[in-house]
């Protein structure tokens, strides 16, 4: 196992540098740069091709890629994490240690929503199938599945407004500082998000459930004259945990893109919507800085996604 | 399994509906329906009921009416606030408080005010650099120059030199004292940049409006001289311009420049400035919070101190639906300004819904939606009838509901309460709403003569953020014939496409300055004016340029300017003007003192003058 998990970190290197590849390529693809951006200040003033090129010159956009690659890569092992924002002049590493425990926490919250929906409910729909129960489950997870994360989002926060007169407070916290006040940003966003995933997870948590009860195991358990209860929890959720769990760890990008949505409805300061923002503005490195951030997140659940599986199958091993 | 009761077959169709759905989107096989008991089939159908009519319940029971029209005349006067006349109503005032306001986003570029002149940093920026620069816009008219960092001035017979006094005792918010050297400093690095071996500083981009500074010459501590290239009568109406905010201390910026920090911006150094608050803290992505600034020089009419208020807390919100659901549930006491956060007529509807007359609503005009031809591209357009035809087809005032959301104004180029705005225009043949089916069976037969009855394809960039505009011409001109594809772009490419020639045709920048000599970086020939609205190369616009900077007398300039509208919009209909937005933005009915100016929303951000009522 120690082998297996050593081999996996390893392997993380070549696929961070391919991403790293992949994000600056694309970002100097597409048209436009800081300079435009930041210097017409959205329109309200005129500029000159002069100008730009002397900001260009300023910023070292006109250096060769290789060489700005380069730069950038440097950047990142020395521990200036990608130097400055061209826009905002704030480091990177400043912006990331502001940004990342925003979506990290956002995205912990929502995958408690969605598992507190999905497993009660999938476990409710597998043990009453084809029963109203069922379908109601089922209904829900298909409502979870077809409507889009800032449908949804938009859609809460008008229900708030219109049936309770009431939003989310304007101005985030983090929980060391105001543990209430942080609640009370998050719970909205978090459900909006969870809410997204539990569908998924709700279909498969029923799927896999139904699959496992059919198993003589299970008929063993029964005839042994143990509950319903115990049969269900104890002896057929663990086994049909796994595809779950698989499940929930390829959805891991999609949560964090519906994230991205999220955090710009409600206002949080996460890397989501910093990423949005940078795209906007052209701002190279926080754009790299913060898609490479959510690669090796991705790296990261996918790692702890196969790490549980040992852990909820003792027929899965790995290493010699 | 564990035992639930039964449905009854009436609400099959919704299991079956449920099933349907499943194989549609490929999930589970499906098994055989069962039914239930009759209480547990009405208590379904309730719970149903309810899910559907909240769904489709709105604000009002009413039928939706359609966007209702507001055209500001030439009558009009922008709404001002409850109490705004200083001079009698001062002693009114109450202190104390934090006003609370949205701020569309992040203030880019570290807060500098020489980089970028978005709305996201003027609108906090006012607060805390102040007003403007030397000389400001004054609150009471924004045509007219008032004092702000200077309180006398004098040019020479020929407007080469200008000779500033600055104002005494003009404090930097770390206590340092505002003197010509920081000016001096102000003055070099915007108009030059810097240069420091192999690396540089780029000059401010509003360089230009500065002019050709051949010197600038610090004469004692608390006076200053610039020297001029060529003559300039109006440069104070260039250094009145709110967004040329001197936000640069020079005794904090210079040591970190000698260290090799060439682009030290007011977030490298603390957001030290001279305006009414000070900084206190910044949370990136959530929170600017100001603080009063207990040294600030201005007094009011009783000789008191400003600011009146303790503090503003701009709470930075992107979405502006969130703003409006912040507003209506008492989180803010004002909203943002910014293209996208301006209130509709439909959002406004919300608002008067849900607070009455606890709002009222401040209303600016904003920039002009216009078309403007690229004719140095081969193209129909490069025919002036062609051009004409377009401006006397389109319906301008169908503009203002349809693209404008119900708020806006028609205007050659100038705002409406510009005193150089020609008081005609309303008459002109491409402007007279009255005789639209006359107006255009003239545009057809144009189009017959310049031999394009059929039409022709044109493409126009279109900004991703104001997609409904392009929309609504590209209808209009589909009844001339003309295909008009809508290339949308966002904010980057729209930036750099609008210097290009790749572009059949397109809005332009939002702004335009006040200043009619200002306006030649967007009027002008595309060899010195990259980023003119119409891309041309005629040289009688020049002529009527150097008109403008050589006349000695307002109502010259006034004569000069006009001739020019008549010109460039009417005769050669280089820019077909189409409409422009009022800018509309929400305040409660207790926020007292805003200076709200009748356009340009980046004027008067310094909210010196505002109470709280409560």
């Amino acid at each position: 196992m120690t082998r297996y998990l050593a081999t996996r970190l390893a392997l993380f290197v070549p696929t961070l540098l391919i991403a790293s590849v992949a994000i600056f390529s694309i970002m100097r693809l597409i048209p436009g740069d800081v300079a435009d951006v930041v210097l017409s200040g959205s329109g309200e003033s005129t500029h000159d091709v002069e100008q730009i090129e002397r900001v260009r010159e300023e910023l070292g956009l006109n250096d060769s890629l290789v060489i700005q690659y380069g730069e950038w890569l440097w950047s990142l092992v020395n521990g200036d994490f990608g130097g400055k924002s061209f826009d905002s002049r704030e480091g990177i590493a400043s912006i990331v240690g502001r940004q990342l425990p925003v979506t990290l926490l956002l995205t912990a919250y929502a995958l408690g929503v969605a598992l507190f929906v999905a497993i009660p409910l999938g476990v409710l729909a597998a043990s009453t199938q084809d029963r109203w129960p069922d379908y109601l489950a089922r209904a829900i997870s298909i409502v979870a599945q077809a409507v889009p994360a800032f449908v949804l989002a938009l859609a809460v926060l008008l229900a708030l407004l219109i049936l309770f007169h009431w939003t989310p407070p304007i101005i985030y916290a983090d929980p060391w500082d105001d543990l209430w006040l942080h609640l009370r940003i998050m719970v909205v966003p978090a459900m909006v998000l969870g809410f997204g995933l539990s569908g998924l997870l709700l279909r498969m948590t029923r799927a896999s459930l139904l699959e496992t009860l059919g198993q003589d195991y299970v008929r063993t358990a029964r005839g042994k004259g143990l509950s319903e209860q115990i049969v269900l929890f104890r002896h057929a959720l663990r086994n049909a945990a796994v595809p779950v769990v698989t499940a929930g760890a390829l959805q891991a990008g999609a949560l964090l893109s519906g994230a991205v949505v999220v955090e710009v409805v409600f206002g949080l300061p996460g890397v989501g919507r910093g990423i949005v923002d940078a795209v906007t503005s052209r701002d190279y490195p926080v754009i790299q800085a913060l898609a490479l951030i959510l690669v090796f997140l991705v790296l990261c659940i996918n790692l702890i996604a196969d790490t549980a599986y040992a852990a909820l199958d003792p027929r899965i091993f790995y290493g010699d | 399994m564990l035992g639930f009761p039964r449905l009854p077959s009436a609400l099959d169709f919704v299991f079956t509906l449920i099933l349907r759905l499943e194989r549609g989107i490929g999930l589970a096989a499906v098994a055989p329906m069962r039914s239930l008991p009759i209480c547990m089939r009405i208590i379904s159908a309730a719970v149903a009921m309810v899910v559907v009519v909240t769904a489709c319940w709105t604000e009002t029971s009413e039928e939706p009416t359609p966007p209702r029209a507001t055209v500001l005349g030439r009558e009009a006067t922008p709404k001002e606030g409850p109490v705004v006349d200083l001079g009698e109503n001062a002693q009114l005032a109450k202190r104390g408080g934090v006003l609370v306001l949205a701020n569309r986003g992040d203030p880019p570029a570290g807060f500098d005010p020489m980089r970028t002149s978005s709305i996201a940093l003027h609108h906090p920026g006012g607060a805390i650099f102040g007003p403007g620069n030397l000389v400001t816009r004054c609150r009471q008219n924004i045509y007219l120059v008032c004092p702000n960092l200077a309180t006398d001035w004098i040019a020479s017979p020929d407007f080469k030199e200008w000779t500033f006094t600055l104002r005494q005792g003009v404090a930097w918010h770390d206590g340092g004292v505002l003197s010509a050297d920081d000016v001096k400093f102000w003055f070099e690095m915007a108009a030059f940049g810097l240069v420091q071996g192999d690396r540089l500083r780029a000059p401010a981009y509003f360089r230009g409006d500065l002019g050709d500074l051949q010197g600038i010459e610090v004469l004692s501590f608390g006076q200053i001289r610039i020297t001029l290239a060529k003559p300039n009568p109006q440069y104070l109406e260039v250094l009145m311009n709110p967004r040329l905010k001197i936000a640069h201390p020079a005794h904090l910026m210079g040591p970190q420049i000698e260290d090799g920090n060439l682009s030290v911006a007011p977030i490298d150094v603390g957001f030290v400035g001279t305006g009414p608050f000070h900084l206190s803290t910044y949370d990136p992505g959530a929170l600017i919070h100001l603080r009063r600034f207990q040294d600030y020089w201005e007094r009011d009419a009783l000789g008191e101190s400003l600011p009146y208020l303790d503090g503003i807390d701009f709470v930075i919100i992107s979405e502006p639906a969130a703003m409006d659901a912040a507003f209506r549930t008492g989180r803010l006491h004002g909203g943002a300004r910014g293209e996208g956060h301006y209130l509709t007529q439909e959002r406004q509807q919300g608002y008067e819904s849900d607070l009455g007359d606890e709002v009222w609503y401040a209303q600016m005009q904003g920039g002009l939606f216009r078309l403007g031809f690229n004719v140095l591209r081969e193209g129909p357009w490069q025919d002036v009838r062609v051009r004409q035809a377009i401006s006397l087809w389109i319906d301008r005032e169908a503009a203002i509901p349809v693209a404008f959301g119900g708020f806006g104004y028609l205007s050659p180029i100038l705002g409406l309460t510009n005193p150089f705005t020609n008081n005609d225009f309303v008459t002109w043949p491409r402007f007279n709403s009255s005789d639209l089916t006359d107006r255009r069976a003239t545009a057809l037969k144009l189009m017959d003569e310049a031999g394009f009855v059929d039409g022709f394809p044109m493409d126009y960039l279109c900004r991703a953020r104001l997609v409904i505009r392009c929309e609504f011409l590209q209808g209009q001109l589909a009844g001339l014939g003309i295909e008009l594809e809508i290339r949308v772009v966002d904010e980057a490419e729209w930036n750099r496409g609008r210097l290009s020639l790749e572009y059949d045709s397109q809005p332009g920048a939002h702004f335009t300055s006040p200043v009619p000599e200002g306006t030649e970086s967007v009027f002008g020939r595309y060899e010195k004016n990259p980023d003119s609205y119409s891309k041309h190369d005629d040289m009688r616009v020049d002529d009527f340029y150097e008109r403008l900077r050589g006349a000695r007398s307002f109502s010259q300039r006034v004569r000069v300017w006009r001739e020019f509208e008549q010109y460039f919009i009417r005769e050669q209909a280089y820019v077909v003007p189409i409409a422009g937005s009022v800018q509309v933005v929400p305040y409660r009915s207790y926020v007292h003192g805003v200076i709200i100016p009748p356009e340009d929303g980046h004027t008067h951000t310094d909210f010196a003058t505002v109470w709280l009522g409560r």
